[in-house]
């Protein structure tokens, strides 16, 4: 005897196995490595992007924002600015006032006073003195008179002669100036002390209500008596930049290159030394085939392209914050030395764009909002205490250029994810038929083992190695495939479309864990589930080759067919199970075809549709609804209507963000019905989405304020594809506690041309609304027409495996049937026209099936990405979908007559041994 | 031999039926004998008389309706199925009449197979030459003859050295010549290792290698008989 060191034989069988039917596990195992390691490389690559992102601020010192100014700001502000703290307006714009008051009020006073004194006084004295005058002329005249008895008669004549002549004499003008010197000087010294006094009083009180005016509206626009304010001190850095034409037809955006933030990434050759050197990006550069060394006109100056670089506030090439797609073909992005940028910014128009970084780096998203509202504060109330004004703030979180690439990133990791475990589940399935065929198989071994002592356990265990071992092959294969090349493949097709630096791959145990871990899972737990039920049944009945549990049934009897017919209904009959589990396979591909053909058709149905079920053709949403003179904006055209608009978070699988509309009562561009308090309409695409109904209560939140609404569903309305809740602006201000004349922009059918620019933060068009339909076709388009012929290729394996498992099953009654006289052909008729039959009816449930399926699994696999589409397929696509499987089915059916053809004779008689 | 060793198997009043109502089939109607240890048991009766069935309750992959079967004083129906697995893997051997080797393994590696579950298997290369079979030990079943194959069946049942050896017509598909081969080496095996051997067959001529003969008929013991003067299996005649 000896000591027990045996290893369980029955290992061995699994690379026989394996070398036994290669075909079979080649097959699967190719396609289990190129899913996952196409996941793999996916995860891998997004991973590390994401995490280049977050790396970036690092890295690359990312800005946490920037904004522009009118003019060059002076030392003192930055400095101001950088404190991260209020300017005291009031202080300000009261000493300013009252400077410019003491300044020019003696000057204006007088010059007023003296032209009001001089008429005044003038008039006054004239008829004082003359009155004076006359008297005294008019008395020594009548004295000399009375003397001479003279009749009265003469007397008042002589008199009135006398006053005359005195009034136009000599004497009487000296008398006049003299007096009149006299009189003034006095008067106007007394006057002019009162006068003043009162003056300046007036005029001081006057300026100061202006002020608390001016404040007010300042404070109410910018919240900046919020009692959650806190200082944010900040690094500002210059960051100058001007737009040029790049070889007449393009628009460059040339910076001077920094060594302390926005660090550009160099992809190849160098930065620019010289003047007449300029680095441009990378995927610019690419797209419109310029490589280093070549000469580029920048706004009229030949200049030599040194190297090909990404900037970090630039992953995207977003020209405006505004644009719904970046724009990496006719916009790009360029950086110069100092000198460089001198002789280009010469008469030029100059941006002078500051970027900042917080002091303290924000914790997470909503302390970054956070800091980046409190900057807003502190930033308007700084420029407004100079002569500057602000031509753009622009935080990175809202940045566009910035925020794009990652969240595209983010949301592809999501989708993939869903498709291998749709791959793997099939890849599952398969094996789990295949070894139920082998289990059948081998009953008489299984019994015989049974017998011996060996325990179900040790079964299953052996026949869970092969599904395991051919995963767990695959999944390293793939992971390593993944690491390594097809890593670089996703990364390519991202760096076809975006500015991104060049990353490191990183380790990435989500990507493990999803590329290995859970397909290792899945293809267990459908394995162990299949293997267990198979096993459950005593040693004696794998002996007796007697597998189903129960009663042993008796034949159905069949009608009076032909003989050939009632054959194949027998084989129909006796391989129900397996034509279940074909049925059950067919319908999975059809449902992935589905998918592969739904999403362009429904990208083409919404750019088809999109246009009748806008709602209104411009949605021109302002940044200020005051212009710099604190006028209300407006507009002349005819057809514009205000309206109201924020965004809410909708917190279900993701936090989906929602439209707000507050629209006019007898709003020309929507038709709200009468509502109650606290009730809304909401669009049909979140009504879809979150499978909402009419009555139903939702909750809305403030994306970065700790601030919920719940509002009840009054009626859905369509409203082309838009997640959106709609209520009349009344009830707009009440619940977001606005004023009664807030709005936040215009619908209009037509353009609004006479807003200046620097006044609309985004206007939404029908091509915004195709752009995210265009950009969805052009990444996915050629992706899914691929998947589909993989799906193709898919169907075909899977017939392949599973009508292989029923001729093999039944290759003792082929083998028996030749031996009686079958020719090949008869045989073949009898076992692949019965599996045509199944396969016509399979393929039209599958079709029909697979659409309803994927309309409920669309639900599930848009609900955790942001926005929404209507499930829509074409009747065509369906059409072209089973021809697509019935045509690889006939291939496989081929082979499967070649295999039948195989079968020997003795095949029949061995298995009697 | 003590009284326990004399009982090592005891078959008590063991009935069995398959079917229910007019279906019903009594196929052991009460069926009583004992089989010592070390004892060449042979149980013989023509088709239908149940004697695969009461091989199969003694191997402990079917159960009986009443009565019990006792081995080495343990009850069989008090054990549960993961008891019953352990008995067969630790005390029982099977041979069947068909082998039911695995085709992948070689030889050898289908009597490893059977030494995989013992804690005390026999040594693999010796029992090859013991069964004939150590040229052809890396050979995979399908290049062996009908009688080799068996050869391999019945090394794989007494590689763990098993307490009782239970065979089923082992010869039922063999020829004559075979046939006799696979007896005596059987025969070899029970004298070698001393395990208890309980054959089932129809061969009349296989009651004289026997120490022990129960005969059935209809789901009875027709007889129980103890034999002193075996006949050598390469001698039998039939």
């Amino acid at each position: 005897m000896s000591a027990k060191t045996i290893k369980n034989p029955l290992l061995k069988r699994v690379p026989r196995e394996f070398i036994g039917d290669w075909k079979k596990y080649i097959i699967v195992m190719l396609f289990l490595i190129v899913m996952i390691g196409a996941t793999a490389g996916v995860y891998v690559a997004n991973n590390s992007m994401m995490e280049a992102f977050d790396k970036l601020e690092e890295k690359y010192i990312l800005e946490d924002g920037h904004f522009e100014l009118n003019s060059e700001a002076d030392e003192e502000m930055l400095a101001a600015i950088a404190k991260g703290e209020m300017a005291d307006l009031r202080a300000y714009y009261t000493d300013k006032a009252h400077n410019e008051l003491e300044e020019r009020f003696e000057e204006e006073f007088t010059r007023e006073f003296d032209e009001a004194f001089a008429e005044e006084f003038d008039g006054q004295f004239e008829e004082e003195f003359n009155a004076a005058y006359e008297e005294q002329v008019e008395l020594m005249v009548r004295d000399q008179l009375q003397g001479n008895n003279i009749p009265e008669e003469q007397t008042e004549a002589m008199v009135e002669s006398a006053l005359e002549d005195a009034f136009a004499s000599e004497e009487y003008d000296a008398a006049y100036s003299e007096a009149y010197e006299e009189a003034y000087t006095e008067a106007y010294e007394e006057a002019y002390a009162e006068a003043y006094d009162e003056a300046y009083i007036e005029a001081l009180a006057e300026i100061d209500e202006e002020i608390e005016e001016e404040i007010a509206k300042a404070e109410e626009r910018y919240e900046l008596n919020s009692p959650d304010f806190e200082t944010v001190p900040v690094t500002i850095y210059e960051n100058f930049y001007v737009n040029l034409n790049e070889n007449d037809e393009n628009r460059i955006r040339v910076f001077t290159y920094q060594t302390n933030i926005n660090l550009p990434c160099i992809h190849e050759g160098r930065l620019p030394a010289a003047a007449g050197e300029i680095a441009i990006d990378r995927m610019h550069a690419v797209n419109c085939g310029i490589g280093v060394g070549d000469s580029v006109n920048i706004g009229g100056t030949e200049m030599e392209v040194v190297g090909l670089i990404s900037i970090p506030n630039y992953t995207t090439l977003h020209e405006n914050n505004t644009d719904t797609m970046f724009n990496a073909l006719t916009f790009d992005v360029g950086l110069v030395t100092d000198e460089g940028f001198e002789e280009l910014s010469l008469n030029r128009n100059v941006h002078y764009m500051y970027s900042w970084i917080y002091n303290t780096d924000p914790a997470d998203k909503v302390a970054e909002k956070k800091a980046g509202d409190n900057f807003l504060k502190v930033f308007v109330t700084q420029v407004a205490t100079t002569d500057n004004s602000v031509e753009d703030f622009l935080p990175a979180y809202a940045n566009q250029a910035i925020v794009f690439a990652p969240d595209d990133v983010g949301g592809d990791m999501a989708m993939v994810g869903v498709l291998l475990y749709i791959f793997i589940g099939i890849i599952a399935f398969i094996f789990a038929v295949t070894i139920s065929s082998t289990i059948s198989k081998e009953a008489s071994v299984i019994g015989t083992l049974r017998a011996s002592g060996y325990t179900k356990g040790e079964l299953i265990s052996h026949y869970m190695a092969m599904p395991i071992v051919v995963t767990l092959t695959a999944a390293v294969i793939g992971n390593v495939l993944g690491y390594t090349k097809l890593k670089d493949a996703v990364k390519g097709l991202y760096y076809n479309s975006y500015s991104l630096p060049v990353f490191k791959t990183l380790w990435s145990s989500e990507a493990f864990v999803k590329t290995t871990v859970i397909p290792l899972v899945l293809v267990l737990l459908v394995n162990l589930a299949v293997i267990t039920y198979k096993l459950r049944l005593s040693p004696l009945k794998f002996l007796r080759h007697d597998l189903k549990n129960g009663k042993k049934r008796n034949a159905v009897k069949l009608p009076n067919w032909k003989f050939f017919t009632r054959f194949r209904s027998r084989i129909l009959s006796q391989n129900r199970a397996n034509y279940c589990v074909l049925a059950f396979g067919v319908i999975f591909v059809m449902f992935l075809m589905t998918f592969a053909s739904a999403m362009p058709d429904t990208v083409e149905h919404v750019k088809n549709t999109v246009g009748d079920t806008l709602i209104a053709d411009y949605q021109v949403i302002l940044k200020s609804t005051e212009d710099d003179d604190g006028n209300v904006i407006a507009t002349s055209n005819s057809d514009a209507e205000k309206f109201s608009v924020t965004g809410l978070l909708y917190k279900a699988t993701i936090d989906e963000e929602i439209s707000v509309y507050g629209f006019v009562d007898d709003s020309a561009y929507f038709d709200l019905p009468q509502l109650a308090e606290n009730e809304v309409v909401i669009s049909e695409s979140f009504a879809e989405k979150y499978t909402i109904a009419v009555g139903d209560v939702i909750t809305l939140d403030e994306e970065y304020e700790n601030a919920s609404y719940e509002f009840r569903v009054a009626s859905v309305a369509d409203t082309g594809g838009v997640l959106a809740v709609f209520v009349d602006v009344d009830s707009y201000n009440r619940i977001f506690d606005l004023d009664e004349d807030s709005f936040s922009g215009f619908l209009s059918s037509s353009p609004i041309e006479d807003i200046p620019e620097k006044y609309i933060a985004k206007t939404i068009t029908i091509d915004d609304m195709l752009m995210q339909a265009n950009q969805l076709d052009h990444s996915m388009g050629a992706m899914l027409d691929y998947f589909g012929y993989v799906c193709v290729v898919m169907a075909a394996v899977l017939i392949y495996l599973l009508t292989k498992t029923i001729i093999e099953k039944n290759e003792n009654a082929i083998s028996m049937t030749k031996i009686l006289g079958y020719r090949p052909g008869e045989i073949a008729s009898l076992y692949l026209v019965s599996t045509t039959w199944v396969m016509l009816v399979v393929e039209l449930i599958a079709v029909f099936a697979g659409r309803g399926i994927m309309a409920a699994v669309w639900i599930i696999f848009l609900k955790s990405m942001p926005g929404w589409y209507s499930f829509y397929m074409k009747n065509s696509s369906s059409v072209k979908n089973f021809i697509l499987v019935f045509a690889a089915f006939l291939i496989i059916m081929f082979f499967d007559y070649l295999r039948i053809r195989r079968i020997p004779m003795d095949e029949a008689l061995k298995n009697v041994e | 031999m003590s009284e326990q060793e004399h009982n090592f198997l005891k078959v008590v009043d063991l009935k069995k039926g398959f079917g229910s109502g007019d279906n019903r089939q009594e196929v052991l109607r009460g069926m009583n004998f004992a089989v010592a240890k070390g004892e060449f048991c042979v149980l013989l009766g023509p088709s239908g008389s149940g004697k695969s069935t009461l091989l199969n309750i003694i191997g402990g992959i079917d159960g009986a309706d009443s009565g019990y079967i006792s081995i080495d004083g343990d009850k069989l129906e008090e054990m549960d199925e993961k008891a019953l697995t352990n008995y067969r893997r630790k005390h029982l051997g099977y041979v069947f009449q068909l082998y039911n080797l695995i085709p992948n393994l070689t030889v050898k590696e289908n009597i490893e197979v059977g030494a995989y579950l013992s804690d005390k298997p026999l040594e693999i290369d010796e029992l090859l030459e013991t069964l004939g079979l150590w040229d052809h030990r890396n050979k995979l079943p399908n290049q062996l003859s009908g009688g080799q194959q068996q050869r391999v069946s019945i090394g794989r049942a007494i590689v763990k050295n098993p307490d009782i050896l239970l065979c089923d017509e082992p010869t039922g598909a063999l020829d004559y010549n075979t046939s006799k081969e696979i007896l005596k080496l059987i025969e070899d095996v029970n004298r070698k290792y001393g395990n208890t051997i309980i054959m089932v067959t129809h061969n009349e001529a296989i009651k004289y290698m026997a120490d022990h003969v129960v005969k059935l008929r209809d789901g009875v013991v027709r007889s129980s008989e103890h034999k002193d003067n075996k006949i050598p299996a390469m001698e039998l005649e039939w």
